[in-house]
């Protein structure tokens, strides 16, 4: 097995007496895409932040490429190359679109590569082009989505974290970030999906595991998580056989 | 016309000083949701620089000390968030509070203590008293430099927060703290600057303040900064522009009421002012600037 980018190994998150995480072990290797999915509180965005630092992991270890970063600060984790795009995107809504990207680049200090990164994410987000210069809460919930991930691209990351990027959008929407999604898989880009949107998400991942109170309940394959119905039915509320 | 000319620029030099001292407020609220109330001290440890300065080398306030003054504040403000603010940074907001009022009274006490509870002299040199012939009205040199410098000051401040990244960077963390984080940037950055900005407000406020009285007091940092947090509260609280706003507008009504209250009930003067603050307040909870809540703000 070769050596995973992002490692978790049994990590816990607990707010006072309450565990929302306990024990996860995970990993993400390089090129890979990770679907980590489970139902509305199942404890995905506290493991994320957790990994992220944001809130404090309460047992375990979080290793990027061998490392021990369970206590490293949110700012040393961008710095090292974790990207993330949070859940409910959190834009500077008071800042234009340009001035979202200009701080999602803060990490990487050299000035060259930052304005060819800009200008590869443009070209890529045309309508952040057109927004540019507009205050990015007056974009529509797509727009926010594509804006947020694109900010967590500009720092170069090596792996990308992508909190429920399709939530709150309408389905002709959720349909053209999965394919972005699909995009950044195909350029190589390592990503941890972490979804409510069962289907998409295994569709594009290439393992994937299964969250719930707190607790994993499958790690395998995303083709065998998805031919599962009985795990899907069962913790997801979803059957995927058609 | 000449009268008009001279009470305007009175409104305008008094509402420059609370808008300096609201903003110094509203810039550290707005970051780390801190209300800062030993801002008054540092106000007065600029003063007592001052003092300190003159009384060994016997440079007069000038040119020379102002500065000195503005590099008091700004590096006793930045000394505050280092030893006193950022240990309690995580715990609830009462904490930070009560830690600020803790500041308050320990350099109060230490200035009473190894200086004197009575007053200092810093005496200030005659020009900045005299008149000058505008063509329109004749004013204090004063009122003058204390306008032109804070009109300079918000400007450079807004510059500061549109062009730099680090002001970026500040007006993001007004927004979502967590999150400026999580693109990278240094909370602990962040938090300086504030706090060196608000030092620096405080600083230019300090050398105005003197400027005026020509003494130093353990307690010369109180009563600005209380009328500073009515400016802040007025305009909005943590709203930058709402304390700008609030603190001129605080300014022109204590002028106008300055005037218009026969002799008799002058010395009711404030009580006029916060009556109409109140009655501003009634109708605009959220201040004159103030947005109400909105979803992703932050819940402080």
């Amino acid at each position: 097995m070769t050596r995973a980018m992002l490692e978790l190994e049994s990590v816990s998150v607990d707010y006072g007496a309450v565990k929302a995480v306990q024990s996860v072990n995970l990993r993400v290797e390089e090129g890979e895409v990770v679907a980590l999915l489970g139902p509305n509180g199942a404890g995905k965005t506290s493991l994320i932040s957790a990994v992220m630092g944001i809130v404090p992991v309460s047992a375990g270890t979080v290793r990027f490429e061998g490392q021990d970063i369970t206590l490293a600060s949110p700012e040393e984790k961008v710095r090292k190359g974790i990207g993330i795009s949070p859940e409910g995107r959190r834009v500077f809504a008071n800042l234009t679109v340009a001035e979202n990207l200009q701080l999602g680049a803060s990490a990487q200090l050299d000035k060259e590569v930052r304005a060819a990164q800009l200008a590869k994410y443009l070209e890529m987000f045309p309508i952040l082009k057109q927004r540019y210069r507009q205050k990015a809460g007056t974009l529509s919930g797509g727009e926010q989505q594509q804006l947020a991930i694109s900010r967590c691209l500009m720092s170069r990351p090596r792996i990308v974290m992508l909190d429920e990027p399709s939530l709150g959008l309408a389905p002709v929407i959720v349909e053209k970030i999965f394919d972005l999604i699909a995009e950044l898989k195909a350029s190589g880009l390592t990503i941890l999906l972490v979804e409510q949107n069962a289907n998409e998400a295994l569709s594009i991942a290439d393992r994937a595991y299964l969250l719930h109170s707190g607790r994993l309940r499958f790690e395998g394959a995303a083709q065998e998580l998805f031919d599962s119905d009985d795990l899907m039915t069962h913790y997801m509320g979803v059957g995927t056989a058609q | 016309m000449e009268y008009v000319v001279q009470q305007l620029l009175n409104a305008l030099s008094i509402g420059g000083n609370y808008a300096l001292l609201a903003l110094g407020l509203a810039i550290v609220f707005s970051v780390i949701g801190l209300v800062n109330f030993a801002y008054g001290e540092v106000i007065a440890v600029a003063g007592y620089v001052m003092f300190a300065v003159f009384t060994v080398t016997g440079i007069a306030y000038g040119w020379v000390l102002m500065p000195i003054g503005i590099l008091a504040a700004v590096v006793v403000s930045i000394a505050l968030e280092r030893v006193a603010f950022r240990p309690v940074r995580y715990a609830p907001a009462a904490t930070g509070l009560l830690t600020a009022f803790g500041v308050s009274i320990l350099i109060k006490n230490f200035f009473i203590t190894v200086v004197a509870t009575r007053s200092k002299s810093v005496p200030t040199p005659a020009w900045l008293g005299q008149q000058i012939d505008i063509g329109i009205a004749r004013i204090q040199v004063i009122q003058l430099l204390e306008t032109g410098v804070t009109a300079v000051a918000l400007l450079l401040l807004l510059l500061i927060l549109r062009r730099t990244n680090i002001g970026l960077a500040m007006r993001a963390a007004a927004r979502d703290f967590d999150m400026v984080r999580m693109v990278g940037i240094n909370a602990n950055k962040v938090i300086a600057a504030a706090f060196a900005v608000s030092g620096f407000l405080a600083g230019l406020a300090a050398i105005f303040i003197i400027a005026r009285r020509g003494v130093v007091d353990p307690f010369m940092g109180f009563t600005p900064v209380l009328k500073a947090f009515v400016a802040a509260v007025l305009g909005g609280f943590g709203s930058l522009g709402g304390a700008v706003v609030g603190g001129f507008l605080l300014g022109a009504l204590e002028v106008f009421f300055q005037l218009v209250l026969p002799p008799s009930v002058a010395g009711y003067r404030d009580a006029f002012v916060f009556v109409l603050v109140a009655a501003i307040l009634v109708w605009r909870p959220q201040g004159l600037v103030g947005t109400k809540r909105q979803f992703g703000d932050k819940d402080e």
